[in-house]
């Protein structure tokens, strides 16, 4: 992560926004296709033919040698999943986490969703991670600060009885994928970069269902709990404004 | 995707400070935000320089070795620790000078 965090001219949040919706109807049909029997890396390519056709990038492919358009992570797996010929199973969750580019600017989002019927603690486990995205995007407003997001999202995971994952975080996000500032899941109040109208952020829960610890697969990329525990992971790129954050990768 | 927090044992490179653009292996997270980092030359293994993680940029590498050694609760000495810094920017190298850490 690098760069001083960045305040959007109208013209760049302009074009954020049409990443945004991109990234959003992207995802949104991803998860309709999440189904029983249906493969990854299908979900990759139907990603990244939707994201070409949308006059977009898939921003994921090739950073830092990441192979491929979306992140598909499966039950344990936490994040940066690499979609393949694992093939979903009822029962499954999956985390899809895709990233677009429109005309320079960056636009990241992710959805866990259930893969036909899951255990009602998975229910419940989905549910708390879109729970802790929303406390966070409240948080998220001019004079607050991102430490305070953190702390919503670490409130709202703890009062759902679940834990969130410290390994990993968001961020700030605009000409970059990831920059300044650090948006922890976790942490006190008032710390961290004050946040003002005009900055982007990507706000990304992982919660977990038993320890938050994590480790790294050998593939090199795939973030898995190491208590083999569920994960869920809920994003939006959100643009902090004056009042409520405007939530850019909200579904149509 | 996500960004990463760095860790004990990872290669990160100063922001910002007089030690701006140097590189370092971190040796302890302090609540997550500050990190305690050394180079085994201008800040020893006994006096790390602790930094908000804010600026510190973390690299795709993380020194298995160090790692090991410092969750069991051991220190390299500085010479070792100078060893494992030029393996691992060796490592980051060799991977493209990854650096913007985030995939992470």
């Amino acid at each position: 992560m690098s760069g001083a965090a960045a305040v959007l001219t109208p013209a760049e949040a302009a074009a954020m926004r049409r990443a945004g919706r991109l990234a959003a109807a992207v995802l949104e049909r991803l998860a309709a296709h999440a189904r029983p029997g249906v493969s990854t890396a299908r979900l990759d390519a139907l990603a990244e033919e939707w994201i070409l056709a949308g006059g977009g990038r898939p921003a994921f492919k090739g950073y830092r040698g990441y192979p491929a358009s979306i992140c598909t992570s499966i039950n344990d797996e936490v994040v940066h999943g690499i979609p393949g010929p694992r093939v979903l199973a009822d029962g499954d969750i999956i985390s899809i986490d895709v990233g677009v580019v429109v005309d320079g600017l960056y636009a990241d989002a992710a959805v866990s969703v259930a893969v036909g019927e899951v255990p009602p603690a998975a229910r419940r486990l989905l549910a708390a991670g879109e729970a802790a995205l929303a406390a966070g995007v409240r948080a998220a407003r001019a004079g607050a600060r991102a430490g305070d997001i953190g702390h919503a999202v670490e409130e709202a995971a703890r009062a759902a009885g679940f834990a969130v994952v410290r390994d990993y975080m968001g961020h700030g996000i605009g000409r970059r994928m990831h920059q300044a500032p650090h948006v922890p899941n976790y942490g006190p109040p008032g710390v961290g970069s004050p946040l003002v109208p005009g900055m982007a952020l990507a706000i990304e829960p992982m919660l977990v269902e038993g320890s938050p610890e994590t480790a790294v697969a050998s593939d090199g990329w795939t973030v898995v709990t190491v208590d083999g525990s569920r994960a869920v992971h809920f994003e939006h790129t959100v643009l902090v404004t004056d009042g409520e954050a405007e939530i850019l990768t909200r579904p149509a | 995707m996500s960004a990463l927090v760095p860790r004990p044992g990872q290669l990160v490179t100063s922001r910002a400070g007089r030690d701006k653009g140097k590189p370092f292996l971190v040796l302890r997270l302090i609540d997550g935000r500050y990190a305690e980092i050394a180079d085994g030359d201008a800040r020893s293994v006994t006096n790390p320089k602790r930094k908000n993680v804010r600026h510190l940029q973390p690299h795709t590498v993380v020194h298995q070795g160090l790692a090991e050694m410092l969750a069991q609760g051991r220190l390299p000495s500085d010479e070792e620790l100078r060893a494992m810094l030029a393996e691992a920017l060796g490592t980051a190298a060799r991977s493209g000078g990854a650096s913007e850490a985030g995939g992470s």
